[in-house]
């Protein structure tokens, strides 16, 4: 990202960001608030398109090639959603539909990334395991809690991980927590 | 491999979600037949085309928001071009008021004789019914006055098919077909400039 804001109604949301990630690097990106945070996460996973500034994920512009940009990148909300999938596995067959992935693999696939997320509330493992089944090359993940924060390094093996928080110390402590660096 | 269709995934997986409002819809669109048990075909013709298009607004209204945001969401970050959801969102409301509409023939048929029932006036209402369920959903990517406008739009293209229904039934047709074109390509354009930031 660079010089990347968002702007709503002339109102500015999210003020200029400057980001680089390398491809398999981890960064905690504060942000100014928990909006901006989720803003900022919508705007790198391609989803919310920068207001100013350039956002290039890859070599690819998501104003220009939002579709080469989701394809790239897997992108992990904050709110804890209802469970509007009867089964986990429909959730993925689900997922695996609109990614044009083989739906059975990808229920084996995302059973074994669950496996390895013990622990973590399904609110957000679901979600997780969801957009790992796609093997994305960057993990955006809006506001992810930093007890979680070992498990997550763990089952995105080589993917490059970029999360938002609200604040510097939530960034600092998911830091700290799966040694991302700033 | 098990590959399964984009379209059909979505539609269907939406529909479902859906399932409780189609029923109601169905149910009251049975009710509404037999309540019009004495009627003739005319009225049976503008009392569908009516009723399909009011439930073809609600279930294009309920696409978005509630109980649809995770779907949203994940059709949002999923690598498809808005057009392909635009159509796949489009077939919801369109199927759901086909279902609705063939309950109401059904009751018709059943009350008044099949042998008073014609094909035209049956495909006319499940026609209109569709092309202004499309043109609402334009509604659903929209907030405040513009929201409002698009579906008094639907309400307008309900009643221009209506109107065209007696003298011009074939203009009635195409005219279904234009509106359900054009609201298509704007809701697949609508949908592409749309930011799920908005609810951020």
């Amino acid at each position: 990202m660079r010089g990347a804001s968002f702007l709503r109604r002339g109102e500015e949301l999210v003020a200029p960001q400057n980001v680089e990630l390398d491809e398999g690097g981890r960064l905690a990106h504060p942000c100014a608030g928990n909006r901006a945070a989720a803003i900022v996460a919508m705007m790198a996973a391609g989803l919310v398109r920068a207001s100013g500034g350039a956002v290039y994920v890859g070599a690819f512009d998501p104003r220009i090639q939002p579709v080469h940009v989701k394809r790239l990148a897997g992108y992990v909300p904050h709110d804890a959603l209802p469970y509007e999938f009867p089964t986990f596995e429909q959730y993925i067959e689900y997922r695996a539909a609109l990614w044009q992935l083989p739906q059975a693999e990808s229920v084996v696939r995302a059973r074994h990334i669950l496996s390895g997320l013990d622990g973590i509330h399904e609110s957000f493992a679901y979600p997780l395991a969801g957009a790992l089944i796609a093997q994305p090359r960057l993990l955006v993940l809006d506001r992810p809690q930093a007890v979680y924060g070992p498990q997550i390094v763990d089952v995105a093996k080589s993917c490059a991980i970029f999360s938002t928080h609200g604040s510097e110390n939530e960034a600092a402590r998911f830091s700290d927590a799966c040694a991302v660096r700033i | 491999m098990n590959f399964r269709s984009v379209t059909a995934e979505i539609a269907l997986t939406r529909l479902q979600r859906l399932g409780a409002q189609v029923l109601y819809v169905t149910a009251a669109a049975a009710l509404f037949a037999a309540l019009q048990m004495h009627s003739d075909i005319g009225a049976h013709a503008l009392g569908a085309a009516l009723f399909g298009s009011l439930a073809g607004i609600y279930l294009a209204v309920a696409q978005r928001g509630g109980r649809m945001r995770e779907l949203e969401l994940c059709e949002q970050s999923a690598p498809l071009y808005a057009r392909e959801v635009a159509r796949a969102i489009a077939l919801v409301p369109s199927l759901g008021v086909v279902i609705a509409l063939a309950g109401y023939w059904i009751v018709t048929g059943i009350s008044s004789g099949p042998r008073d029932l014609a094909a035209a006036p049956v495909l006319l209402s499940m026609a209109c019914a569709c092309a202004v369920s499309i043109v609402a959903l334009g509604a659903t990517v929209r907030a405040g006055v513009w929201q409002a406008a698009y579906i008094l739009l639907a309400g307008v293209v309900a009643t221009i098919i209506v109107l065209l229904e007696y003298p011009q039934l074939p203009a009635a047709f195409l005219f279904c077909g234009i509106a359900g074109f054009i609201g298509l390509r704007q809701y697949g354009e609508a949908l592409a400039r749309w930011d799920p930031a908005e609810s951020a």
